[in-house]
């Protein structure tokens, strides 16, 4: 019996240290804390990837989750602005709000397309502090990756040169696979895009983003941005990409008049995705736009 | 194989045939460093906020209405049976008043910010044409531990769940029958300090005690010290607050992404509950206390790849019960019989002279049940039942018990973003009034523009 007992205290005191609980706002996010982490880190994921992240609403569950959460791992630039602050208040949790240790946002981490727009919602929802979509650009994900490193070492220091490593083995997998696709696309459409977000892969690979099916970002298509697009891009090669939650009609209408393919994409990884799911999520953007 | 599992997956998240052309121009290098922010935020935030300046927001709330009732709706609702009780309520204030045509219900006006690594303030103004209301103004601690989170200042109290929210949050144009009825104009707005505590548990629990001044008509009407008349005093005394104390109890099952349930009960108990009714000859003053309690429930459906809250669902129902007892004396402020010379010997009561002592209690209750649905992107169908008064009993004089009143309403909302609200909605209300049922029907057309950054709403 005392054997036993001093056997479980043994096995206790041999228990790594417990895991950082890590709330991250998506599941491409959740990846990368994963990829980051290691086993080091519990992940709960806020919102999955199948629903616009833009119009959500802060959610008792949500709630719950970062009330015990060590660290926030959000896109950031002001995407999740709809619900993130609300559920961090809720939470009581001084911990996660913004500028402590526990607050991350990726898109602080990189340098942002499109910044500097006019704060005027006559051009749409837009984000004057940068486009917040950085998750669709696998250079940046790396680059976040990194940042993510330093920040779980301040939370774990006796970690920090695991989370360090497995940044930069994330980063090396990323710079590999990008040279490969952007050999596998060269040469093949240009892309018609619903919303402002995958331009980050876009330019990442080497592809013109001929225009937007939406007239201005947030603002749904309408007829005549339809036909305007349509008589614009009359007689060039393209191919039509839109979210699974985006509505298909416009889509759909459009490359019909243009005689281009169209596509429902996916813009994140599964609830629970690792690398090798953000490596298959931007192969089938990849697939979408290589030369037959 | 690595390679072989990738393409596997990338096929599955592909399922249409490939078509591609040449074209794209090339550019840059692989070079990841240059992407590295070098000039971060120190708040590890990348933000639209100017500086110093609070987060601005207004919120224009207008609408067309009509009545089949020559605009008397509101009145009719405001004289429901039991609820209505001589209140001293006099002038018609709330925000729900509406002339036949088009109305400018009025601006919200709202700033937050965060004052000092302590402390997040929050302060909400309304302006209507006529008059400037502070609504909120209140401030909630950033770094109490344990899940700890104390706000004080102006505030909609936590108690039920339309109660926290302003009236551009509703679901329908007008606040429910339980709420203005049982409680006010306002719902229970009041001056205090709330305390709350978030359980660190999976399932989300949020339980809450609140100390308030105590004004709110409904439950803790205030009047204060009246002069004696002729050396009699009156019932209605000064009282020191905080008079009013609530507590309320959230739990939110985690249902996962698509559903989320949550349920919730409050408590009041008012030490004072004041009100006086000026008749012809005398004052008859009520002073006594109050007690309520309430049960909330919302449930909400998100449908995986929802387009524009395409399929969307919410239903959401409250009850609330309210007592009051209350002890009545009347002191004569003029000669009665009214009219008659003082001197005159047909007086029956002087100034001075008290009357009609007695102790009764009232109780009343209510309930409203919603449903939302999303006809398709950006357009939704909501219905809402509404009872007050199953239970409605007075205890003035002999006691009475009164009919209940009922309101069904419809409507119908276009949101073009998340902006703007376009919204048409009907209702029927069938009230009690002095033992007859008032029915009538009525028509709003709303319109409600969200200027500049408002924050985001909590569930």
């Amino acid at each position: 019996m005392r054997k036993a007992i001093i056997a479980l205290l043994l096995g206790l005191a041999a228990l790594p240290a417990a895991a950082l609980e890590v709330a991250a706002t998506t599941p491409n996010m959740a990846m990368l804390a994963r990829t980051v982490g290691g086993e080091h880190v519990n992940v709960t994921v806020l919102a999955p990837g199948d629903r616009d992240i833009h119009h959500l609403e802060a959610r008792p569950s949500m709630i719950a989750a970062l009330r015990r959460t060590d660290l926030l791992v959000s896109v950031g630039a002001e995407l999740e602005m709809g619900w993130l602050p609300a559920a961090i208040r809720g939470a009581g949790n001084p911990r996660i709000l913004p500028g402590r240790t526990g607050y991350f946002e990726a898109a602080a981490a990189v340098t942002l397309l499109d910044a500097g727009a006019p704060a005027d919602r006559a051009h749409g929802d837009v984000h004057p502090g940068g486009n917040p979509h950085i998750y669709f650009d696998p250079l940046r994900m790396g680059v976040a990756a990194e940042v993510l490193a330093e920040r779980l070492g301040e939370l774990m220091p006796a970690q920090a040169q695991a989370f360090r490593q497995n940044a930069e083995a994330f980063t090396a997998r990323m710079v590999r696979e990008v040279e490969a696709w952007r050999t596998r696309v060269a040469g093949g459409p240009s892309a018609l895009l619903y919303h402002k977000d995958a331009n980050y892969l876009m330019e990442r690979l080497g592809v013109t983003v001929l225009g937007y099916v939406e007239p201005l970002p947030g603002i749904p298509p309408t007829a005549r941005h339809l036909h305007a697009l349509a008589s614009e891009l009359r007689g060039r090669d393209g191919v039509v990409l839109h979210m699974i939650y985006e509505p298909d009609r416009g889509p759909r209408r459009l490359a019909e008049e243009l005689g281009w393919p169209v596509h429902r994409m996916q813009n994140n990884v599964p609830v629970n995705g690792m690398m090798e799911d953000y490596v298959a999520l931007i192969e089938s953007w990849v697939i979408r736009l290589e030369r037959p | 194989m690595k390679n072989f599992l990738i393409g596997g997956l990338a096929a599955v998240l592909c399922s249409t045939p490939v078509f591609a052309q040449p074209s794209g121009p090339q550019r840059d290098p692989l070079d990841p460093t240059s992407l590295r922010q070098t000039a971060r935020p120190a708040s590890g935030q990348v933000s639209s906020g100017n500086a110093f300046n609070p987060a601005i927001s207004a919120i224009v709330d207008g609408a067309w209405y009509t009545d089949n009732v020559d605009g008397e709706a509101f009145e009719i609702i405001s004289e429901a049976d039991g609820f209505a009780m001589g209140h001293g309520h006099g002038e018609d204030d709330g925000h729900g008043s509406l002339e036949r045509g088009f109305n400018l219900r009025g601006v919200e006006l709202a700033m937050s910010a965060t004052v000092d690594p302590y402390f997040d303030a929050f302060v909400m103004i309304f302006f209507d044409e006529d008059e400037v209301e502070l609504e909120e103004a209140y401030v909630t601690s950033r770094g109490l531990p344990a899940g700890l989170q104390l706000k004080f200042g102006k505030f909609l109290s936590d108690i039920g769940y339309i109660n926290k929210q302003h009236p551009h949050s509703w679901d329908f144009f007008d606040r429910p029958l339980v709420s203005e009825l049982l409680f006010g104009d306002h719902g229970l707005q009041e001056t205090g300090v709330q305390l709350a505590w978030l359980a660190p548990t999976a399932q989300y629990l949020r339980l809450g005690v609140e100390a308030l001044q105590g004004e709110t008509s409904g439950v803790a009407n205030y009047l204060g010290e009246e002069p004696d008349i002729e050396g009699t005093e009156r019932i209605l005394d000064d009282k020191a607050g905080p008079r009013l104390f609530t507590g309320f109890a959230k739990f939110a099952p985690d249902l996962g992404f698509n559903h989320a349930l949550q349920l919730g009960a409050s408590y009041g108990y008012s030490s004072t509950f004041q009100n006086t009714i000026e008749h012809s000859t005398r004052y008859e003053d009520h002073d006594g206390s109050a007690r309520f309690w309430g049960l909330d429930g919302v449930y909400k459906y998100t449908p995986a790849g929802s387009v524009g809250g395409k399929g969307a669902f919410q239903l959401q129902g409250e009850y609330f019960y309210r007592k009051r007892d209350i002890d009545r004396r009347d002191v004569y402020f003029d000669c009665h019989p009214a009219g008659i010379d003082c001197d005159d010997p047909g007086v029956q009561w002087q100034p001075g002279d008290v009357r009609n002592e007695e102790s009764f209690n009232e109780k009343q209750d209510g309930y409203y049940l919603q449903g939302l649905y999303g006809l398709a992107p950006r357009w939704n169908f909501g219905a809402r039942v509404e009872q007050v008064g199953l239970t409605n009993r007075t205890g003035r004089g002999n006691g009475e018990s009164w009919d209940d009143s009922r309101r069904y309403s419809a409507v119908l909302s276009f949101m073009p973003t998340e902006f703007s609200r376009l919204r048409l909605q009907y209702s029927r209300g069938d009230i009690a009034v002095d033992g007859e049922r008032e029915k009538f029907n009525q028509v709003f057309l709303q319109f409600q523009m969200s200027l500049g950054v408002h924050g985001a709403h909590s569930f």
